[in-house]
């Protein structure tokens, strides 16, 4: 059981949107209306004669860096001169309340002079495209890969795909709590995914030492990647550093969905060929992703999506061009399943075309052509190791029975099967490791790791890990911060493997302190007696791939996904429900059986909601977001029906346990499986999700529904 | 006390509580002026976080007034959970970053006493206003009728 269950389940646990401190100021952040405009300045005066105000902060406040970034340091602390994107922040309010600090907010009036927007990505690279990226250049990042022979096969299919905006959506609004150390630093207490990350960056902005940053963990109602970037962080930081006092915010729901990237918008045109026999012989793919005003993680999502844009199949030609963009939309980042997604549904939407296509069945088609373990990705080239055979997850989806009940009068019911693929930790030869400390005394051992708890289970994890190296000793955890080893954060899948594999280095070499056997003996140490044990584990190195060629061994390990989806649709109506969901992942292995079935549920419903339901709007100018969740849709327990998970454990010899991380792969072939359950039921070509109910409304006469296929047309390919 | 306040009394997980709040305030703002904040993910009634068990009813405390809730009694998941519901989910893996946790354990708790046997749709029905982003609900489901098997064993075995 996890240690934080009963805490939670029984309102004990605490989280940062919670948090509050003696003689605390509260912060409002004042944000743009618009998507493109020069901020010429900001008029304070009224918002200053509310009573109970203290301070606008704005750029010129900032004393280190004025720009920051999870990967790109691009993205201005308040906005600078300049706005390029609807919700960006300009300036941050401070109050001697919450409500007068709201108010303020709304009655400082930034003086904007409006600039022509780039809303659509596909323009972002035109010669007269306005300029948005920080270099006077609108491409973040361009990928290219081609390998094989120029053969094609006899039958081919060209689609054109698009996935929308979801959002991380996790409950708990952004929040924190920062306090002056009274020594020129500062402390801040904060829902996060990487203590260390979010220290570097507030501490180039404050334009202090690390060491004068302490970034405190604060309970994490939910994360996904959207804690990934700074929202709250410099502000808070900024705020206490220049009053002297604790300052606190807390976002509203309609706030959060804008103040932090959402996934990437991705325009992916695929044609795919093969022999009349199903073999497939080439893939040319051009993927285009909208990253928004600023560059967050896009890199570094469109590097996945690049490397898994072929999923994990044969195919002896491949040719890809992958690319981000600057636009002037909210910004895009790192969202649970990071680029795989968008591609796992561009490339299986694209086989249940070619299939049909062939007049095959998928399902032998995708065998046919299925990697064996052991085998090169088509794309980098890099052996598929340490998995099972992908076609056993076919397998382990045809083993579970379909629903016994037949759809109700008037429904017509679909299945669809999607098979995913994407690494497990960061790997692209970037640095791959995390630090812990064990603290054993008479009553037990005390772990210490900067691995953010975000609900995954992480502790849960470390803990079981350490109580099977010493046996059945009382375990409690230190408060997680950045004066601890850094442990890189939880993020890409990677925590079981990187701090897992330091928890069971540690514990070794604790157990040899303590005399080598199992279960340990801690009444042999005396009182006030206490042996503390350092350890780290590094993953095995990677390398990034060659640039000219895209060939190399860029990945650690590998998360190997399937799903069946079973829909229901009114064809009257277009309205979906979902029948069942199966989900089969290769794991490596399930240390905790409960806590992988809990991460494949509810990833698998998450897809379910981005194939359906889940999409941050944004309107012909530019503005996005959503006001609640009466807005931005997330499934309920009435939408979703049962999940069936199914564990497939093949060890990956090179990592601890031989356990692969499990986090993502349930988001990435379950949006998929429910677009090709949906095309199963409908004819309809569903080329693009969330799907909505005017893609899945078909009329009731037959012949009428030419139209639909008729708009399946080829698209062209850009050169 | 200024006139834009509201003097709030009424008895939370079976203590007096008293806060002062302003007359727009919601019962979740007079619960966290008192000292007792609950998660919020919405503060709008949509997501069901905040929720607890008013005058033996599950409500989200974010959409019912404060004034309105002088002299009701007040119970978080501290006091209304049932122990065998926390039981199986803590078991089940029915929590995760448990944000929606407590509200969830107000209302499952509330059903369990009120409907001792649901089946599943039950379950899914008295979720509707609750929203858990981690789990996709399977765990939370399944723990429910566990606890509701339990209930009903232990009473047919008196």
């Amino acid at each position: 059981m996890r240690p934080d269950a009963v805490a939670k389940l029984t309102g004990e646990f605490g989280y940062a949107t919670e948090l509050h401190a003696p003689g605390e100021l509260h912060g409002a952040t004042v944000r743009s209306p618009v998507a493109a405009a020069d901020l010429l300045g900001v008029e304070t005066a009224e918002a200053m004669r509310v009573r109970g105000a203290y301070r606008v902060l704005t750029i010129a406040d900032v004393p280190g860096a004025r720009r920051v970034g999870v990967k790109t340091p691009d993205q201005p602390v308040l906005a600078d001169g300049r706005v390029r994107h609807h919700g960006e922040p300009i300036a941050f309010a401070l109050a001697e309340t919450a409500e007068a600090a709201r108010r303020m907010a709304l009655l400082v009036r930034p003086i904007l002079r409006p600039r022509p927007a780039l809303l659509d990505p596909e323009r972002a690279l035109d010669a007269d495209a306005p300029r948005v990226g920080p270099d006077g250049s609108n491409l973040v990042h361009r990928l290219r890969l081609a390998h094989g022979t120029a053969r094609r096969g006899a039958t081919g299919v060209r689609r054109r795909w698009r996935t929308g905006r979801q959002d991380a959506a996790f409950l708990a609004p952004e929040a924190g709590l920062a306090l002056p150390d009274g020594a020129g630093g500062v402390v801040l207490r904060v829902a996060t995914q990487d203590l260390h990350h979010d220290r570097a960056q507030i501490a180039a902005a404050l334009g202090l030492p690390e060491e004068r940053v302490r970034v405190e963990l604060a309970g994490v109602g939910g994360a996904f990647g959207g804690r990934e970037d700074i929202t709250v962080h410099v502000h808070l930081c900024l705020a206490a550093l220049l009053s002297g006092r604790p300052v606190r915010a807390l976002y509203s729901r309609a706030e959060s969905f804008g103040a932090h990237p959402s996934r990437h918008p991705a325009i992916m045109t695929y044609e795919l060929t093969a022999d009349p026999d199903g073999t497939f012989v080439s893939l040319a793919a051009d993927l285009l992703f909208d990253g928004g005003a600023y560059a967050s993680t896009s890199k570094a999502v469109v590097g996945v999506a690049h490397y898994f844009a072929a999923g994990p199949y044969r195919i002896p030609r491949v040719e890809i061009t992958t690319r981000a963009v600057y636009t002037n939309n909210p910004v895009a980042g790192a969202l649970r399943g990071f680029g795989a997604t968008q591609v796992c549904f561009a490339m299986e939407s694209t086989v249940d075309a070619l299939a049909a296509e062939l007049g095959l069945d998928p399902a032998d088609v995708r065998r046919r052509n299925l990697l064996e373990p052991g085998e090169p990705l088509a794309t980098s080239g890099q052996a598929l190791a340490g998995v099972a055979a992908p076609a056993s997850l076919l397998d382990a989806l045809a083993a579970v029975p379909l629903p016994a009940a037949t759809p109700a009068p008037g429904l017509r019911r679909g299945v669809g099967v999607a098979v995913g693929i994407k690494s497990a930790g960061l790997g692209d030869g970037r640095p791959e490791g995390a630090g812990i400390v064990l603290r054993a005394d008479r009553h037990g051992v005390e772990i210490a790791t900067a691995a953010p708890e975000v609900g995954q289970g992480v502790r849960a994890v470390l803990a079981q890990i350490v109580t099977e190296c010493l046996g059945p000793v009382p375990i409690t955890f230190a408060d997680s911060t950045s004066a601890l080893p850094a442990s890189g954060g939880s993020k890409a899948s990677r925590q079981t493997m990187a701090s897992g594999g330091a928890a069971l280095r540690a514990a070794t070499r604790l157990r040899q302190r303590l005399g080598g056997a199992t279960p340990v003996d801690l009444s042999a140490l005396g009182d006030g007696t206490s042996i503390v044990v350092e350890e780290r584990y590094d993953a095995p190195p990677t390398a990034a791939p060659d640039p000219r060629t895209g060939r190399g061994d860029p990945h650690i390990a590998f998360q190997l996904t399937a799903h069946r989806a079973v829909v229901d649709v009114n064809p009257a109506l277009g309205t979906a429900r979902v029948v069942q969901l199966v989900a089969a992942q290769d794991v490596g292995r399930a240390l905790n059986p409960a806590l992988v079935r809990g991460q494949l549920a509810g990833g698998t419903v998450q897809g379910a909601g981005f194939a359906l339901l889940e999409e941050i709007p944004v309107d012909a100018d530019g503005r996005g977001g959503a006001a609640g969740f009466g807005t931005y849709l997330l499934p309920a327990a009435v939408d979703v029906p049962e999940v069936i998970p199914v564990i497939v454990e093949s060890g990956d010899p090179r990592l601890p346990f031989g356990a692969k991380g499990v986090g993502e792969g349930p988001l990435i072939s379950s949006p998929a499986a429910v677009a090709a359950a949906l095309r199963a039921a409908t004819g309809r070509p569903v080329a693009r999700i969330p799907a909505h109910p005017e893609d899945l409304a078909t009329s009731h006469d037959p012949a009428a529904t030419a139209p639909a296929a008729a708009a399946e047309e080829p698209a062209a390919v850009d050169g | 006390m200024p006139d834009d306040l509201v003097e709030v009394r009424g008895t939370l997980d079976g203590e007096p509580y008293h806060a002062e709040v302003p007359v727009w305030a919601s019962l979740l703002d007079a619960l966290e002026a008192a000292g007792r904040p609950l998660p919020a993910g919405c503060r709008g009634g949509q997501c069901g976080s905040c929720t607890v068990s008013l005058d033996g009813v599950p409500a989200p405390a974010c959409v019912v007034p404060a004034g309105a809730a002088a002299g009701a009694v007040v119970e978080t998941a501290r006091r209304a959970a049932l122990p065998v519901l926390v039981e199986e989910m803590a078991a089940a893996g029915a929590t995760q970053c448990g944000y929606c946790s407590p509200g969830l354990v107000v209302a499952l708790s509330h059903l369990l006493r009120t409907s001792p046997a649901p089946d599943a749709p039950a379950v899914r029905e008295a979720l509707t206003g609750h929203l858990c982003r981690c789990t996709g609900y399977e765990a939370i489901v399944t723990a429910t009728l566990a606890a509701a098997a339990r209930l009903t064993s232990e009473i047919s075995s008196i």
